[in-house]
C-alpha cells in the first residue's frame, strides 16, 4: 500500500503543528518520522492513521482519497507509546479484540478467531503469556503485545508512535533489531514515529527528518547522515562542531581569522558545520584552525579532545583516531576533511 | 527461648487496629449490639408478627425496592454525567461539576420540600405531569424521585476519578481495531469503569434505603401505599412501641448489610480481574 500525503496544514490554535506537509510512502517502505518534540511527527501520523484530521491537505492510500473514512475503515494498524492495552483484558482477549468486534457478516468463527491469535502470539514471540494480563507483562512484552493486536486486522498499514520511548536503553535496543525482522517478514508499509536519531537511522528504509511542521530532509539514513540539506538537519542528526563563520568574496572567515576552505555557495554570516571526527589533527600551521588541547578522554578506538581554538578561546570537541595521542598542552592545527557550510545564523 | 521478634516495613500495626476497633466499637458496633439487646425483649413470635405484618413487608418493600430502583437510574444518568463532565469542555463546566454535590449538602428537609413543591399538583412540574394523569407528589413515585436526587452524587463522585485516568488512546485503540463507538463503550469503557460503577451503584443504594429526610416530605407517607421503612420506625417509637421499632431496624440493617457486603464483593472481584493479581 502506498501513502499519498498533499499539502497537510494542522494548526492547534496559534501554534502551526504542521506547515504544508507533503509526501510519498512507497509499498513496503519502513520509513521513520525523525525531529525533536514538537516538530509535527506525530500529527502527522495520527492524521495518516485517521485519529485526527487536517484543516487542509489530502491523504490517499493506493490513490483512494482516506480522509473520507474514519480510522476504523482505514485498516490501519496503530502502536501506542504507552501500549493502551485493554487492562481488563488478557493478553490473549487483547490480541482478538479487532478481530471479534468485525460485523457479524465478515467475523470468523471462533476456531478461526483463536488460531490467528495464536499465530500472532507466535508471531511477537510470547505465545506463553496469552492468559496473562497486560499488568503482568514487562514493558517491552506489553509493546510486542499492541504490536501482535495491531496486526491482527491484517493491516494494510502499520503506524508506530515512539513504540519504544517508553522502554529502557536495553529493551529498546533489542526490540529495535526485532521490528527491522518483523517488517521483513510480514513487508507490511510501515511508518514509525521516533525522536531518536539512533533507532531512526537503524531501524528505517528511509528517514523523514521533521522540524516545527515541515519536512527538512527525506532520504536514506546514509544520506542524512552524509549530506544533511539543511543547518537543522546537520545538527539534529550526529554530533557536529558548530562554529559561526562570515563568507564575503568567497572566503570564509571565523573572527578574522581566514579559513581556507570552500565556501560551497554560502553568502554573509553562516554556519560552519564538521563532524566531530572529521577534523584532521596536524602538526601547527597544517591547518584551517589552530588551538590548544585541554582535556583528552579515551575509550574504545577513540580518544576525545577539547580543543580551545586559537582566539576566542571556544572549545570544539573532537574524535581523534588513537594513533597519535594528544596531550593536554598539545598546540594542534586542525583541517575540516569533510564540512558543510549553511547560510544564515540561525 | 526467645524468637527474634518480628519485624515489618510497615510498622504500628498494633496501634492502628486497636485504634480502628475501638473507634468502630464506639460509634458502629456498640450502639448496633444495643439494638439487637433492645429487640430480644419480643420473643420470636411477636418478632415475626413484627417484621411480617403487612404494613411492615410493606414499607420494607418500598425502602428496598424504589431504593434499588433509583440507584439504577443514578447508575445511567451519573454514567452520562460523569461522561459529560470529564470528556468534554464547555461552558460552565465547572459549575456543573459544583451542582452536582448540592444533594450530598443540602439539608434533606430543604430538598424534600422542594422536590414536593415543584411536583405538586400545582407545581411547576407536577400541573403539566397531572394534566397527563402522573401524580408525582404523595405516591411510592415521589419517594423514587427523592431518591434519585439523593443518590446522584455517590455514583458521579466515585466513577469521575477513575474516568479522568482511563486514558484516551484506549479507545483510540478500538477506533483503530474497526470497533464501534458503540462497541467501545460497552466492551471497552464499561469494563474499565466496573469495579468504580459498583462502588457508586452500592453507596448510592444505601443511602436512599436509609433516607428519610427528604422522602418523608413528598411521599404522603400512607400506610401500605407511600410509608418508607425508617418512617415506620419514628411511627413505631412514638408510639413506644420501642422493641417494635427496633425489631424493623434489625430486619432493615441485616438487608443492607448482606446487599452492601454482596456488592463489595463482586466489586472486589471486577477489580482483581481488571488489575489481575492472580
Amino acid at each position: 500500500m502506498t501513502i499519498e500525503v498533499r499539502n497537510i496544514v494542522k494548526q492547534y490554535g496559534a501554534f502551526k503543528a504542521l506547515d504544508n506537509v507533503d509526501l510519498r510512502v512507497a509499498d513496503g517502505e519502513l520509513l521513520a518520522l525523525l525531529g525533536p518534540s514538537g516538530s509535527g511527527k506525530t500529527s502527522l501520523l495520527r492524521i495518516i492513521a485517521g485519529l485526527d484530521w487536517p484543516d487542509a491537505g489530502e491523504v490517499s492510500f493506493d490513490g483512494e482519497n482516506a480522509l473520507a473514512r474514519g480510522a476504523g475503515e482505514r485498516h490501519v494498524g496503530f502502536v501506542f507509546q504507552h501500549y493502551a492495552l485493554f487492562r481488563h483484558m488478557s493478553v490473549f482477549e487483547n490480541v482478538a479484540f479487532g478481530l471479534r468486534v468485525q460485523p457479524r457478516a465478515v467475523r470468523k468463527s471462533e476456531a478461526q478467531i483463536r488460531a490467528r491469535v495464536k499465530e500472532l502470539l507466535d508471531l511477537v514471540q510470547l505465545d506463553w503469556l496469552a492468559n496473562r494480563y497486560p499488568s503482568q507483562l514487562s514493558g517491552g512484552q506489553r509493546q510486542r503485545i499492541a504490536l501482535a493486536r495491531a496486526l491482527a486486522i491484517e493491516p494494510r498499514i502499520l503506524l508506530l508512535d515512539e513504540p519504544f520511548g517508553a522502554l529502557d536503553a536495553k529493551v529498546r535496543k533489542e526490540l529495535r533489531q526485532w521490528l527491522r525482522t518483523l517488517h521483513e517478514e510480514i513487508h507490511v508499509t510501515s511508518i514509525f514515529v521516533t525522536h531518536d536519531q539512533e533507532e531512526a537511522l537503524e531501524v528505517a528504509n528511509r528517514v523523514v527528518v521533521m522540524d516545527k511542521g515541515k519536512i527538512e530532509q527525506i532520504g536514506t539514513p546514509g544520506d542524512v547522515y552524509d549530506n544533511p540539506a539543511t543547518a537543522f538537519v546537520h545538527s539534529f542528526i550526529g554530533e557536529s562542531i558548530v562554529l559561526p563563520v562570515d563568507v564575503s568574496g568567497g572566503q570564509v572567515k571565523l573572527g578574522h581569522r581566514p579559513l581556507n576552505i570552500d565556501a560551497g555557495g554560502a553568502v554573509g554570516p553562516s554556519k560552519l558545520f564538521v563532524r566531530r571526527h572529521d577534523m584532521q589533527i596536524g602538526p601547527v600551521g597544517e591547518g584551517a584552525l589552530e588551538g590548544t588541547v585541554r582535556r583528552v578522554r579515551t575509550f574504545g578506538p577513540i580518544q576525545r579532545a577539547d580543543i580551545a581554538l586559537s582566539g576566542d578561546d571556544t572549545l570544539v570537541e573532537i574524535d581523534a583516531p588513537r594513533d597519535r595521542p594528544l596531550t593536554a598542552g598539545d598546540a594542534i592545527s586542525l583541517q575540516p576533511r569533510r564540512y558543510r557550510i549553511f547560510a544564515g545564523q540561525e | 527461648m526467645s524468637a527474634a521478634p518480628k519485624r515489618s516495613a510497615l510498622p504500628g500495626f498494633g496501634l492502628s487496629m486497636g485504634l480502628t476497633l475501638t473507634w468502630l466499637s464506639l460509634l458502629i458496633l456498640i450502639p448496633l449490639a444495643g439494638l439487637f439487646v433492645k429487640t430480644a425483649d419480643l420473643s420470636l413470635s411477636q418478632f415475626l408478627d413484627t417484621v411480617t405484618s403487612n404494613r411492615t413487608l410493606h414499607a420494607l418493600r418500598i425502602s428496598f425496592g424504589l431504593a434499588f430502583a433509583a440507584a439504577v437510574v443514578n447508575l445511567v444518568a451519573g454514567l452520562i454525567i460523569v461522561w459529560a463532565l470529564v470528556r468534554y469542555r464547555f461552558p460552565g463546566r465547572r459549575l456543573f461539576d459544583a451542582i452536582v454535590d448540592i444533594p450530598f449538602a443540602l439539608p434533606t428537609a430543604v430538598a424534600g420540600i422542594a422536590l414536593t413543591t415543584l411536583f405538586a399538583q400545582n407545581g411547576w412540574l407536577g400541573a403539566p405531569l397531572a394534566s397527563l394523569g402522573i401524580k408525582v407528589a404523595f405516591t411510592p413515585l415521589g419517594i423514587f424521585l427523592a431518591m434519585v436526587f439523593i443518590g446522584i452524587p455517590f455514583v458521579v463522585r466515585t466513577v469521575q476519578p477513575v474516568l479522568i485516568d482511563l486514558d484516551v488512546e484506549i479507545e483510540e485503540a478500538a477506533a483503530c481495531l474497526g470497533a464501534s463507538r458503540w462497541q467501545t463503550i460497552t466492551r471497552v469503557i464499561i469494563p474499565s469503569l466496573t469495579p468504580a460503577i459498583l462502588t457508586g451503584f452500592a453507596l448510592a443504594f444505601a443511602r436512599a434505603v436509609g433516607e428519610y429526610g427528604s422522602v418523608i416530605f413528598i411521599a404522603g407517607n400512607l400506610p401500605n401505599v407511600s410509608e418508607i421503612a425508617p418512617l415506620l420506625i419514628v411511627i413505631r417509637l412514638s408510639e413506644f412501641r420501642y422493641a417494635d421499632a427496633t425489631a424493623i431496624a434489625v430486619v432493615m440493617l441485616v438487608f443492607s448489610f448482606l446487599i452492601i457486603f454482596l456488592l463489595n464483593r463482586l466489586q472486589r472481584w471486577a477489580q482483581t480481574r481488571a488489575l489481575a493479581v492472580s
